[in-house]
């Protein structure tokens, strides 16, 4: 919480003189940019000059209301007020989680032959080494170890951000759904015919496709969920 | 404890009572965003601004508890003047009540703990 009495050079306009209300809203304009819509930046902007314009009438300088540091006021702002640019962190939140997941799932392959083969081993002493039994163990650990790898990718970038509780929550069924998608379509190409260039690009897609889907289900559905529930799209 | 703490500690205590504080103004009197700064002042806290205010203002807005209306004014342009709705006035008693509560067993705890004067002894010497 800043004080009034808080009001640096940074707030004053050249010459020293204090800033008009049109002067501080525009400011604080500049840095809803970053995080509210056109439509909600404007609503506020309206709200902001008329009461600081009042204020001022009244013989308070706008610039000290609103305090020295400008760019907290309009994010606290639109956070608060719950108009947070949720489209825009949905595709971005998007397209980091799956090219922070791809070397996750690259890696879940990689592991996946050492931590599936003990249990392999194990069933294979107890007598059941049915090539079907087999397969359906080595592709369940890759699902598993691949859907746990994104969800781990997914704790660690949503830190800090709104809605990450929601959001991780959500991802715990989406993210393992879109696994189970990728070892369908993959398996399913595997058991139709050869291997080529189109099966390949099949087998990537089959992958990429429902991961993306599920974090951006997963994001949406969580900031969502997070507005509904508090309104505020703050770090949860 | 050096001051900046001391101004640390009280906001953060403040951050969590400041909406009742603020709906409770409301109730008594509505008015504009900048006259709560200047109420809270008047009431023992002059560290809050209007800063803080404002955004505050807007989450009460959206969760429906405050209303708004627009007022002439005779120093200036017309200005947005807040008042509680009815869902106001239920979040403000169900606050107050459990602020009371959550106050009083701290309280309570501090003085068994040693940490606070005993309320008797307090209340005796006020006397």
């Amino acid at each position: 919480m800043s004080t009034p009495e808080h009001h640096d050079r940074a707030h004053a306009a050249p010459g020293g003189r204090a800033r008009s209300a049109e002067e501080v809203v525009a400011d604080v304009d500049r840095r809803l940019r970053r995080y509210a819509g056109r439509a909600d930046r404007r609503a506020i902007t309206e709200d902001l000059l008329g009461d600081l314009r009042a204020a001022q009438a009244a013989g308070c300088d706008p610039a000290t209301l609103i305090g020295p540091d400008v760019d907290e006021f309009a994010r606290r702002t639109v956070e608060e007020g719950g108009c947070a640019k949720v489209a825009g962190d949905t595709r971005r939140v998007t397209a980091l989680g799956a090219l922070w997941s791809l070397p996750a799932v690259v890696l879940g392959y990689l592991v996946t032959p050492y931590a599936v083969s003990p249990v392999l081993e194990a069933a294979g002493s107890a007598g059941i080494d049915v090539p079907l039994v087999r397969a359906g163990v080595a592709w369940a650990g890759l699902g598993a170890v691949c859907a746990l790898s994104v969800l781990a990718v997914m704790v660690v970038l949503l830190r800090g951000r709104a809605a990450a509780r929601p959001t991780l929550q959500v991802a715990a069924f989406t993210v393992p759904f879109a696994a189970a998608v990728a070892v369908a379509v993959n398996t399913t190409v595997l058991a139709v015919g050869p291997i080529t260039h189109g099966s390949i690009a099949v087998q990537v897609a089959g992958v990429v496709v429902p991961l993306v889907g599920a974090l951006a289900l997963a994001r949406s559905w969580g900031l969502r969920r997070a507005g509904a529930s508090s309104g505020a799209l703050l770090p949860a | 404890m050096a001051p900046d703490d001391r101004s640390d500690r009280r906001t953060q205590l403040l951050r969590g009572a400041l909406d009742t504080c603020l709906l409770a103004l409301l109730a008594r009197t509505p008015t504009h965003a900048y006259d709560l700064v200047v109420q809270l002042e008047r009431h023992g806290l002059p560290g809050v601004s209007y800063g803080t205010v404002y955004p505050l203002m807007a989450r009460l807005r959206r969760q429906g508890l405050v209303g708004e209306r627009i007022e002439p004014s005779d120093s200036g342009p017309p200005r947005k003047v807040f008042d509680l709705t009815l869902e106001g006035r239920s979040a403000l008693s169900a606050w107050s009540a459990q602020w009371a509560e959550t106050t009083t067993t701290i309280t309570q705890l501090l003085a068994t703990a040693g940490a606070l004067p005993e309320p008797e002894v307090t209340t005796r010497v006020d006397a």
